[in-house]
């Protein structure tokens, strides 16, 4: 490209990128969701600083106290102080969301490319790939995955993972068959442009607000998604502080010790509406056609 | 004077009115008694089971021969005397007047019948390993001659126990084993009128039954996997009995004013079992180590609420010949003293493997934080039975809760012919084992096992940790509930009130 | 329309081969099988060896799968379970009606509240209202399915005793469950019925019914959302299909004995015939679910019809008026 016209598209991104802010920006509800996600990473960069205790210093002597001055939210089974836990938990989940979604993500990208790009036979066997991914419901594939691998941190973000891998792929796939034909595709090809070049230069920049919108709702159902498993005894091991296994483990205690199960279980679900808002916001605000 | 007595007269048999009536109301029978179990049965045929939660519904459906007391008396139930001819035969004379459920008569082919397909049958192939069934002679329709492989102590363990149920010969062969496991027949004091596959098990009295007939004509068992919504059932008047109370919510059942907790000593316990295969463990300072780290008292208080004792022995002081030996004391300092020895001043990583039950991971989590105190760093590992058995034993230490009344069935785990979880290989063991299981001779047999106890206690293959009761949660409405130390209750004697 | 319908038959049966080939080397490979759960660790290896001759566990992967896929095809045999003994089909069939119910009424509540509060949503944004609606519906389903259903099992079966706490026998007894799951999948519906419609108001033809003098009420559901259906009715029967494959947190805490529940079990128990039977079973319903899904698109839009049917010519009177 020469160099004016690069020019002027570096012009024109920047301003849909200060336009596409200003809408999110007006959105309080996204504005709130994001402010307290900043507050988890936060919290998951920094968990000793914040938490006044470790997310493992069992005391047999204190446990079940009452939410307190000493202990926020209480003590667990063990005498564990659930505020420290529910800090230490944040790492855990957003480590869990974060990763579950890039192997989505990727995953959903390379195949979708392949399948987009190549079409024919290559799309016909990838898409039958994927549509027997849909037709496993999702929890019975994580529970497979994670009988047959074992239960690991790394093999529980990867079961929730490959769950979701369908989703991105048909978008980076809709999203090439949308442009594949067009002209400008056809002059950079002329003009000796690689297959790898026009695909990361051109289509993967066009789906990416789908691909954006999506991984938010990912994240909030891979939280989701780790708090079933633990329930099901194939989550994460004891004594890592996974807000989902502490709700698991808690739950026999619901009728008496209240404190147990609530905060651990307001934590997932603050995050995950957070997530949800966040990821609203963002919808509205790159999708051009939904301008007020 | 008349008009007094007229009037004490008049009370009285106000009284008596009234408490006729109370008594009429408060003691009217219901027809239906309704309990919550914690699983649904896999099959209804004897011989092809393993778990308590068959056993505890097929006792209603069919009999055994025998019936071994908690003291370890033999009662007569199909069978109304023996005698042992010589150490290996067992002649045993059978009831004349039992009926099966599809009308056929019982008689010895129906026990020589289910021996043999006990044998048969990998799942309680090893249970029958002791019968020798070519050699069991049927000398008259009512009688038996049980030829044993050799001289075998709890022989009428066996006979009593779930797998020793007899079932219709003539049933089974004309239906086939797999429709039979859906269709019992039996002879027991309940029929099965309904199945519904993971929800709930209907029973129907045996009006032919040849003892007591029962008290109640229909059972409902309902099965509720998670054990606070047992005890909701109860509160809200759901069901009128509840199998496996969680320690939990003993005190709030307690504090119900229409239902109550019977509790009470068990056959069960929770061991800490080191894999002897792994070099680190064989190493006995290393075990006596881990053993020492351990506060017992505050794990077992924390876990269990208070309902659980600290283990004093190697299995549970209900059983035959247990022996005394002690609580492992908690001593941290000593236990990092002998690490030290042991060439781990600073400790080791191990991994541990728990089966997916909370009291079991409890337990675990709570000595995983203990040996960190003194060092040692665990991996827990929480997977199903299947995948841990095929595992070989890569895991160092694990956790075992064992439920069984008869020794040489408890002390099996360190039988080296068991594999699996100890493997201790160790030969002067499994001779003991071996002869222990011959002697007929009660005292004898008492010595046998203890001395093999007090070797288990200073060897410490495994770390014993609590005796466990076994918790029901009852409304004040039923009566003539044993508090059976393995779940194993006779329906036929239980009766609830409307 | 048939020969449209018959191809994508035609089609699944590749796509669930497929399915039961994924599934099937999963349990393969993992570690321990049916032998090692069922016969527990009082078995002596021996008894495992003759348990694993008896079941054909032992011969190789491949044979293995075939037998297995030989019974189906040819028998619509889906193989016998390995813990009861009984026909993986009569096992599915037993538990598969009580599966359909809560999904059934699920989706129904789920439609109920998703499509109303997606119009309000859309027909009054960012208003106060949307941002009510909105907020309620994500608090439904950023809560874990379980905990859910726990807390309204403390309510509303303890604390006010209005409703039985488990099982799934009578209407009582469908409320909290139905409840739980309905809320659950009702905020996806939710979020699609909003984005939809407002695409759909957006458009010229819309501004146009209102320019021409229609009430708001017709021009709302007479002409937006008839158009807005189609992505709605996507998701409504992709909600479906998933409940379909058990909800199976709901089930255990209600304890009631579906589907879902049975798969994990089986899974766990790694009963191979039970997990490949139930898998088949739930892949092929989704397909079809997701086909009568493709034909109600084409009767809610007609360009979409016009693609599958041939426009029909009248043929003349087979008999020539005398």
């Amino acid at each position: 490209m020469s160099d004016t016209a690069a020019v002027s598209v570096k012009m024109k991104k920047r301003g849909q990128f200060k336009e596409i802010r200003r809408r999110f920006m007006k959105n309080k509800g996204a504005l709130l969701g994001l402010c307290f996600i900043v507050v988890l990473v936060v919290c998951a960069l920094i968990p000793s600083v914040i938490a006044p205790f470790g997310f493992d210093d069992q005391n047999l002597t204190q446990r079940f106290k009452s939410p307190s001055g000493l202990h926020l939210f209480g003590t667990d089974e063990f005498g564990r102080d659930i505020f420290s836990r529910v800090i230490y938990g944040c790492r855990i989940s957003l480590t869990l969301g974060l990763v579950s979604v890039t192997i989505s993500c990727g995953l959903g990208i390379i195949l979708g490319c392949l399948s987009g790009y190549y079409g024919k036979i290559i799309d016909n066997v990838l898409m039958r790939i994927i549509d027997i991914m849909l037709s496993i419901p999702n929890i019975l594939l994580a529970v497979s995955i994670v009988a047959t691998l074992g239960t690991s941190f790394f093999n529980l973000m990867l079961a929730i993972g490959i769950g979701a891998v369908p989703g991105y792929a048909r978008i980076v796939r809709a999203s090439i068959l949308s442009v594949k034909e067009q002209e400008f595709i056809e002059a950079a090809r002329s003009n000796g442009a690689s297959d790898w070049r026009i695909i990361t230069r051109h289509i993967i920049p066009n789906c990416m607000a789908p691909i954006i919108v999506q991984a938010t709702i990912s994240i909030a159902s891979a939280v989701l998604s780790a708090a079933g498993m633990s329930f099901i005894g194939l989550g994460i091991m004891p004594p890592t502080p996974e807000w989902g296994s502490m709700l698991a483990s808690g739950r026999a205690y619901i009728r008496d010790y209240w404190y147990v199960v609530t905060f651990p279980g307001l934590a997932i679900m603050l995050t995950v509406f957070s997530i949800n808002l966040l990821g609203d916001g963002l919808r509205d605000a790159l999708d051009p056609r939904l301008k007020t | 004077m008349k008009k007094k007595t007229f009037v004490m007269a008049g009370v009285i048999l106000l009284v008596l009115a009234m408490s006729v009536q109370a008594a009429d109301t408060g003691k009217k029978l219901s027809d239906t008694l309704r309990v919550a179990t914690w699983e649904d049965l896999k099959t209804m045929d004897p011989q092809a089971s393993n778990f308590a939660s068959n056993w505890m519904v097929q006792l209603n459906i069919f009999d055994t021969l025998v019936f071994e007391t908690q003291d370890g008396d033999v009662e007569p139930r199909l069978a109304t005397e023996w005698k042992f001819m010589d150490d290996t035969t067992l002649e045993m004379k059978l009831r004349k007047d039992v009926v099966f459920h599809d009308g056929s008569k019982f008689t010895a082919e129906d026990v020589l019948f289910t021996l043999k397909r006990g044998k048969a049958n990998p799942i309680s192939a090893s249970t029958f390993a002791s019968f020798d069934t070519d050699n069991t002679v049927i000398v008259d329709p009512y009688t038996i001659r049980l030829k044993l492989k050799a001289p075998y102590a709890a022989v009428f363990n066996t006979l009593s126990s779930g797998r020793g149920s007899i079932v219709c010969k003539a049933a089974v062969e004309k239906m086939g084993a797999d429709a039979f496991a859906r269709n019992p027949v039996g002879s027991g004091p309940y029929k099965l009128a309904k199945w519904l596959s993971g929800s709930e098990i209907d029973l129907v009295r045996n009006d032919n039954f040849w003892g007591t007939k029962a008290i109640t004509k229909n059972v409902i068992y309902k099965v509720i996997p998670e054990a606070a919504n047992r005890v909701i059932e109860l509160e809200t008047g759901g069901v009128d009995g509840v199998f496996d109370v969680a320690a939990n919510d003993v005190k709030r059942v307690k504090a119900m004013k229409d239902n109550h907790i019977l509790m009470g000593d068990s056959a069960r316990y929770m061991t800490l079992t080191f894999s002897m295969k792994d070099q680190l463990l064989g190493n006995k300072d290393i075990r006596y180590a881990l053993s020492y780290a351990i506060d017992k008292k505050a794990l077992v208080d924390s876990v269990y609420e208070g309902t659980a004792a600290v283990a004093t022995g190697m299995y549970p002081s209900t059983v035959y010949a247990f022996k005394k030996e002690g609580m492992i004391p908690y001593d941290p300092v000593k236990a990092k003293e002998l690490l030290a020895k042991a060439g781990y001043p600073n400790g080791f990583t191990m991994n541990f493997l728990i089966e997916n039950r909370e009291a079991d991971i409890r337990l675990a989590e709570i000595i995983q934080n203990m040996w960190a105190a003194v060092g040692v760093k665990v991996k827990l590992f929480q997977m199903s039975a299947s995948t841990y058995t095929a595992q070989g034993n890569k895991f160092q230490a694990g956790m075992r809760a064992g439920n069984a009344n008869e020794p040489s069935n408890i002390l099996i785990i360190y039988d080296s012919a068991f594999g699996e979880r100890l493997e201790p290989n160790d030969t002067w063991l499994d001779k003991r084992l071996a002869a222990a299981k011959t002697i007929y001779d009660s005292k004898k047999r008492a010595a046998a096992y203890g001395e093999i106890q007090d070797y288990l206690y200073d060897v410490r293959y495994s770390v014993p940790l609590a005796f466990t009761p076994v918790i029901y949660a009852l409304s004040n409405k039923v009566e003539g509930w044993d508090c059976d130390p393995l779940m194993m209750i006779h329906m036929a004697h239980v009766s609830v009130y409307q | 329309m048939f020969k449209f319908v018959a191809r994508r038959i035609l089609m699944m049966i590749p796509v669930l081969v497929g399915v039961s080939f994924v599934i099937f080397s999963m349990l393969y490979f993992a570690p321990g099988d049916a032998a090692d759960v069922i016969l527990g660790d009082q078995a002596t290896p021996a008894d495992k060896a003759l348990f694993r001759s008896q079941h054909g566990l032992d011969q190789p992967f491949i044979v293995q799968y075939l037998r297995y896929m030989e019974g189906v095809i040819t028998r619509g045999d889906l193989g016998t379970s390995y813990v009861t003994r009984q026909p993986v089909t009569v096992e599915i069939l037993q538990r598969f009606p009580t599966t359909l119910k809560l999904a059934a009424l699920s989706t129904l509540l789920a439609v109920l509240i998703g499509v109303s509060v997606g119009i309000i949503s859309a027909t009054r944004q960012y208003s106060f209202m949307d941002n009510l609606f909105t907020s309620i519906s994500m608090i439904g389903v950023s809560m874990p399915n379980f905990w859910q259903g726990m807390m309204l099992i403390i309510i509303f079966s303890v604390a006010l005793r209005w409703f039985p706490p488990s099982g799934f026998s009578t209407p009582m007894h469908w409320v909290l469950p139905v409840v739980t799951v309905g809320t659950n999948a009702s905020a996806n519906i939710m979020r699609m019925t909003r984005s939809s419609m407002l695409e759909i108001i957006r458009q010229d033809y819309i501004r146009t019914a209102r320019a021409k003098g229609q009430t708001e009420r017709v021009v709302i559901w007479k002409h937006a959302l008839k158009n807005a259906l189609i992505p709605i009715i996507t998701v409504i029967g992709l909600s479906f299909g998933r409940l379909l494959g058990g909800a199976v947190l709901t089930e255990s805490i209600f304890s009631i004995a579906g589907l879902g529940k049975l798969m994990v079990d089986a899974i766990k128990l790694k009963n191979v015939p039970l997990v490949q039977g139930g898998v088949l079973f739930i892949a092929f319903v989704m397909s079809l679910v997701n086909l009568v899904v493709d034909i109600l698109y084409s009767f809610a839009d007609p360009r979409i019809r016009s693609m599958y049917t041939r426009p029909r010519t009248r043929k003349a009177p087979a008999r020539e008026p005398a």
